[in-house]
């Protein structure tokens, strides 16, 4: 419960006492939207939030017959459904900050629990955009999250398990996994997990996993969160855990291996040839994105000699211009990019174009003829920048480009061998990151031939018989399709 | 992780530790030590290697899988072993400071003439000991990882195939060797296969689903061949009397490559050896970690580590200039070569030892 | 955190250790070229020149110094020029005759011994003084230097095949079964122009194959693909003219018939034989065997004067005792060690009997059928 500074000399309720009027209107005193009414005929007192009950359902079907029972009608009808008996203080104040509306007929307490749709309607994601496929996303409220996944999954293998999140916040949060499919192991730790965690509020998911994974320093995001259905119905039929919080419309899958956030459900959705040439283009372009700018300083700081003699000139003459070295030069043009990157994300739509079209021309043109820099270098920080936003999921591709900073410096620094250490320092420390206990690394290390036909390839359905290994399921077999 | 470890990758762990900075002058060792289609030599040495190897699994076998200092403690008293455990662990230090500290001064013969090769190494020191602090299974998952990202080198081979003559063999066997064939020559051309005995510090981490020697086997076998066919490209390449002279045939063969959009790649090529060298320094120094933790079971290893790193920077201060190196490279790898022989017999004979303090075998 | 401390660590302490081997590229001036000859007056002392292209690409800078030896050269170009000069770009040795017939092994070591040299750079001689060539400016655009490397890598004739570079020269030159050959350069009105082979005995260059012969050296010496041949004299039943083959792909087998015997004073007995296929695109004079038929016939005058051309080639080469061909390396294979190693090939090259067989087919006639 808050602490207050309270200066008055009453004990605070524990919480466990029975509820009675005086006891939850004094807990939600200086609420200015808690609305206690007094309704005629029946005579008992309502005590609700207006801004989180659904006001329509509650006149019709609370406020209406109540109001036109006599008390005696009245203990008979908070005696069924759909009002439910507060046990304690406590629950009955977690019943209204939920949504409900409490009763009271002088002697116990009701429960009647009709929360308000708030937010968005389901629409499709603004960051996770595909071309074919389902175009819904998932919306900040819990209850329609789950309506969507439970429309796709229509078995009642589909559990869920309700946690808490939050000494203040108390946000809800629901954990889904398939019976049958899952490892019981890791949807203990999961829950343990989430149930150690002691802070005030969690605003997002993207920030529930920080709190949760088991290497808080890592660069690398090590729980997929999506937006995306019909990503997490894939994940849950893998035989892995989500996990929905209230409020936040990223959903989490755990446990999770590198190679996944490289993956986007329309690989699927296309033939397999197409499906396996986009993996393997995305894998190029995480290449491309971390290493190409800095490979370019380290050649032409260090390794002259690796540059073609057909290039030779062009590339000498158009540095000759440039008064910086061409590490300062390529840090420069770095940040230049993520400064109008952050800011395109900022700009409000209506300039967001504008601005854009002076930035590049900016970039582009007027940067090279002043000799601020060349225009080698722009073309190989443009492809690394398109090539960063050819992975799927943006956090990780965040994470890349921070990376990309990392290694441009060790390439100015010491050449190849700076690029290759900075490699080799990278692959030591995702070696050493695990997720509920796997290997982040999974399936090159430890290997598992069949996963990688799904996450360096996409092999073709009926290839694709058993479930990913990381989920250590129970039940391997995925699909019966004879070829 | 308490799983154990998988056949796959114990093999790409011993190809990892048995590639390092000597296969840069094998060719040229070969040659010189064994002579004109030295390379029937080269295999010869690999089979004798595999019967080193041999001689561990019967080790394996006898001691039913226990870890090799519990074979020993069970025959022989801790106070007689724990020096020979620290001497050991000094030779393996050593030999882990001086493989990364001569691919250093092999890179500075191609960029970097003037830089101070000793700031080079601590960063070299400062990636050994990153994934030291590691337990084995991460360090096995980085290898395989490092594995993947330097095999595709093999895929430029093919490149040299208009050049390559079988003519430039010459139909001699064992001719020309620069001063006859000797016992030290030969030695060093076996140098090259160090790494194989480390195989008995991952004892304790399989079990019999594991096929540990399968592995071991499997990665010897495969880095007989990579060797091999450095070996032969380089022959066939060059002529004999070449190949004698070239301090490094091998990045000479890559400098030979020339691509549209880049050139001289051993400047690209070359740095991708450091993953290589770095798991041989890293699983060396693990041995030595083991020796030391063995000895101090108290301390964790996150303590013992700092020092150990500290103690192969230092090392690294012995060689300076090239044949220095050299010097220092033969003595070590001499002597590991020499305890990788002899190991495995010992622990045959306190296996033999050990058996009647445990009763039913 | 980890990370970042390492990446911390790692870049703090590069940052001391590696700044100051920096050779950024517009700070370096890459030498393309590098010309040598005997100095007038002075036997030992070399005449060095080096060619350093400007970012325009069509000039260069030229600098030329008389030294003991190419470093101490290099060490006063660097005083004059600049930018710090580097070698790893360099296209092109060339050797003045006069040095090259003193041997040029000392010179080419001090340039090789670099690691940043290249081993595709190119090793030519030239009859006049080298220097000559790279103060000018051609019309056939770039520096000399760019120049002087297109025309070696694409020049027809010889294809490419004698890029004669420092790796063909050096292998050659240590493999005793086989003499280095390296390309002559020479000016003309309109340019410059590829002038033949220079055959190489070790290091000392001792003869010249012509520029009209080297694509029938090219088939001596190793397979061609794409080459063409200008016979002159053909000479049949039915007349003389002069024939042009093209895309002819030949290759070449060596068999040793009997080998050298010094004791017994014993020439070696070598048969060359060439199959060679061509497309006929040109024949002057001879437009009687356009068919079919008589095809064979021309096949066979074909085959007599290219017989008798490369015998003559092979006489020419035996006089210096230069085995450019690599006869020696088969002969090596049929002997024993110690037997090689005794026997003075040099010599036996020069006396042994080598006769050449020629195969020759066409392929086609090109796109005109006359009657």
């Amino acid at each position: 419960m808050a602490d207050g500074k309270r200066m008055d000399t009453k004990t605070e309720p524990s919480g466990k006492e029975k509820p009675t009027l005086s006891l939850v209107l004094d807990e939600l005193k200086d609420c200015v939207d808690c609305i206690h009414q007094k309704l005629g005929g029946s005579g008992a007192d309502l005590v609700y939030f207006a801004a989180i009950v659904d006001n329509n359902a509650l006149q019709r079907d609370l406020i209406g017959p109540l109001s036109q029972a006599s008390p005696e009608q009245l203990a008979e009808a908070l005696s069924g459904a759909p009002y439910s008996s507060a046990k304690d203080l406590e629950a009955c104040i977690s019943g209204i900050m939920n949504g409900g509306a409490a009763v009271f007929d002088g002697q116990d307490a009701y429960l009647f629990d009709i929360p308000k749709q708030v937010g968005r309607t389901i629409e499709q994601s603004e960051t996770e955009t595909i071309i074919t496929g389902p175009h819904d996303g998932f919306v900040e409220s819990l209850e329609e999250n789950l309506g969507v996944i439970r429309k796709r999954i229509r078995s009642a293998k589909l559990k869920t398990i309700a946690l808490e999140i939050g000494e203040i916040s108390k946000a809800r949060i629901v954990m889904l996994y398939v019976e049958g499919i899952v490892n019981d192991s890791f949807v203990k730790m999961l829950s343990e997990r989430i149930g150690d965690i002691e802070i005030d509020g969690v605003a997002d998911a993207n920030m529930l996993v920080q709190l949760i994974d088991e290497n808080p320093n890592s660069v690398f995001p090590q729980y997929l969160t999506t937006e995306r259905p019909d990503a997490v119905i894939s994940k849950l039929l893998g035989g892995r855990i989500v996990v929905i919080l209230d409020g936040s419309p990223s959903v989490i899958c755990a446990p999770t291996s590198f190679l996944e956030f490289f993956s986007s459900p329309d690989d699927y959705y296309q033939r397999w040839p197409i499906g396996t040439a986009l993996r393997i283009l995305r894998l190029i372009g995480f290449i491309i994105t971390i290493c190409f700018t800095a490979f370019y300083v380290s050649v032409t700081t260090f390794h002259y000699e690796m540059i073609p003699h057909a290039m030779l000139l062009n590339l000498a003459e158009s540095r000759s211009r440039v008064p910086f070295p061409p590490l300062i030069e390529a840090l420069l043009m770095e940040t230049t990019i993520e400064l109008l990157r952050e800011a395109g994300a900022r700009l409000p739509t209506k300039i967001g174009q504008t601005i854009g079209i002076v930035g590049g021309i900016v970039i582009g043109q007027a940067a090279v003829q002043a000799g601020f820099t060349s225009n080698i270098l722009i073309i190989a920080v443009a492809i690394s920048a398109i090539a960063s936003f050819v992975i799927p999921s943006y956090i990780m591709s965040a994470s890349l480009r921070l990376i990309r900073f990392g290694l441009i410096i060790l390439a100015g620094v010491i050449g190849n061998l700076g690029l290759i250490m900075g490699i080799g320092l990278l692959v030591i420390h995702m070696a050493g990151v695990t997720n509920l206990g796997t290997s982040y690394l999974t399936p090159i290390a430890p290997a598992k031939f069949m996963d990688i036909l799904d996450t360096l390839v996409r092999g073709p359905f009926w290839a694709l018989k058993k479930r990913p290994t990381i989920s250590r399921s129970p039940n391997p077999v995925r699909t019966k399709i004879k070829r | 992780m308490k799983e154990k470890l998988n056949g796959f990758h114990v093999a790409l762990l011993i190809y990892m530790i048995e590639l390092d900075v000597t296969v840069f002058t094998l060719p040229r060792l070969v040659a010189s030590e064994i002579g004109t289609n030295g390379w029937l030599g080269f295999l010869g040495l690999s089979l004798l290697a595999m019967f080193n190897i041999w001689l561990y699994r019967l080790v394996y076998k006898a001691g039913q899988g226990r870890s090799v200092f519990d074979i020993a403690e069970s025959a022989l008293p801790k106070a007689l072993l724990y020096p020979f455990y620290a001497l050991l662990a000094l030779l393996w230090l050593s030999v882990a400071a001086f493989a990364g500290k001569s691919f250093i001064l092999i890179f500075q013969t191609l960029t970097f003439q003037t830089s101070s090769p000793m700031l080079i190494f601590a960063v070299y020191c400062l990636l050994v000991y990153a994934l030291l602090t590691k337990d084995l299974y991460s360090i096995v998952k980085a290898s395989t990882v490092f594995f993947l990202l330097s095999i595709w080198m093999l895929v430029l081979s093919p490149y040299f195939f208009r050049e390559w003559s079988l003519d430039r063999f010459t139909s001699f066997f064992f001719e020309g060797t620069k001063n006859g064939h000797s016992i030290e020559g030969i030695l060093h051309v076996y140098t090259v296969f160090i790494g194989y005995e480390l195989c008995m510090f991952l004892f304790p981490y399989s079990d019999a689903k594991t096929k540990l020697f399968k592995g071991v086997f499997a990665g010897h076998a495969f880095i007989t061949f990579t060797n091999l066919l450095t070996i032969l490209i380089s022959f066939g390449f060059f002529s004999f009397e070449e190949v004698k002279i070239l301090e490094f045939p091998v990045i000479h063969t890559l400098e030979f490559i020339e691509m549209p959009f880049i050139n001289r790649v051993e400047n690209l090529v070359f740095p991708f050896f450091l993953f290589s060298n770095l798991v041989s320094s890293v699983m060396f120094a693990f041995a030595a970690l083991s020796g030391i933790r063995r000895m101090l079971p108290k301390v964790s290893q996150k303590k013992l580590v700092p020092p150990l790193i500290a103690v192969i920077f230092m090392l690294g201060f012995l060689p300076t200039t090239f044949r220095q190196a050299a010097k220092w490279i033969d003595i070590s790898y001499f002597t590991e070569t020499g305890v990788a022989f002899a190991l495995p017999l010992v622990l045959l004979m306190l296996v033999r030892l050990g058996k009647p303090s445990k009763g039913a075998s | 955190m980890y990370l970042i401390k390492r990446l911390g660590w790692a870049i703090s302490l590069l940052m001391l250790g590696g700044c100051q081997d920096e050779k950024v590229l517009e700070k370096i001036g890459f030498v393309r070229t590098i010309a040598m000859d005997t100095a007038e007056g002075d036997e030992k002392a070399l005449k060095v020149m080096i060619s350093i292209p400007k970012t325009n690409q069509t000039d260069s800078i030229v600098y030329t110094d008389t030294a003991r030896t190419f470093k101490q050269a290099k060490m006063r170009f660097d005083m004059q020029n600049d930018r710090k000069l580097v070698f790893g770009q360099l296209r092109q040795i060339m050797f003045g005759e006069k040095l090259a017939r003193r041997g040029i092994w000392q010179p080419m070591d001090s340039v090789f011994r670099d690691p940043a040299v290249g081993i595709h750079t190119h090793v030519l001689v030239s009859e006049v003084d080298p220097g000559s060539y790279m103060s000018k400016t051609y019309k056939q655009g770039g520096t000399p230097g760019e120049y002087i490397d297109n025309l070696v890598r694409s020049d027809p004739a010889t294809l490419g095949k004698f890029d004669s570079n420092l790796h063909t020269f050096l292998r050659d030159y240590y493999d005793d079964g086989i003499e280095p050959v390296a390309t002559i350069i020479k000016e003309t009105g309109q340019g410059l122009m590829v002038d033949g082979i220079a055959l190489f005995v070790r290091d000392r260059y001792v003869s010249k194959i012509q520029s009209d012969d080297a694509m029938y050296f090219a088939m001596l010496r190793e397979r061609v693909k794409g080459g063409s041949l200008f016979m002159d004299e053909v000479v049949t039943n039915r007349g003389i003219g002069t024939i042009s083959i093209a895309n002819v792909n030949s290759r070449r087998s060596i068999s040793i018939l009997s080998l050298p015997d010094e004791k017994h004073g014993k020439p070696a007995e070598v048969v060359l034989k060439i199959r060679i296929r061509g497309s006929l695109l040109e024949y002057d004079g001879l437009k009687a065997f356009n068919n079919i038929r008589t095809q064979p016939t021309l096949e066979r005058a074909m085959e007599q004067y290219v017989g008798e051309r490369l015998e003559r080639l092979v006489g020419e080469m035996q006089k210096t005792g230069a085995d450019a061909l690599g006869v020696g390396i088969q002969i090596r294979n049929h002997m024993r060690y110690a037997d090689w190693k005794a026997l003075d090939w040099n010599r036996e090259f020069s006396i042994a009997r080598i006769n050449v067989s020629v195969h020759l087919n066409i392929k086609d006639f090109g796109r005109l059928i006359d009657s």
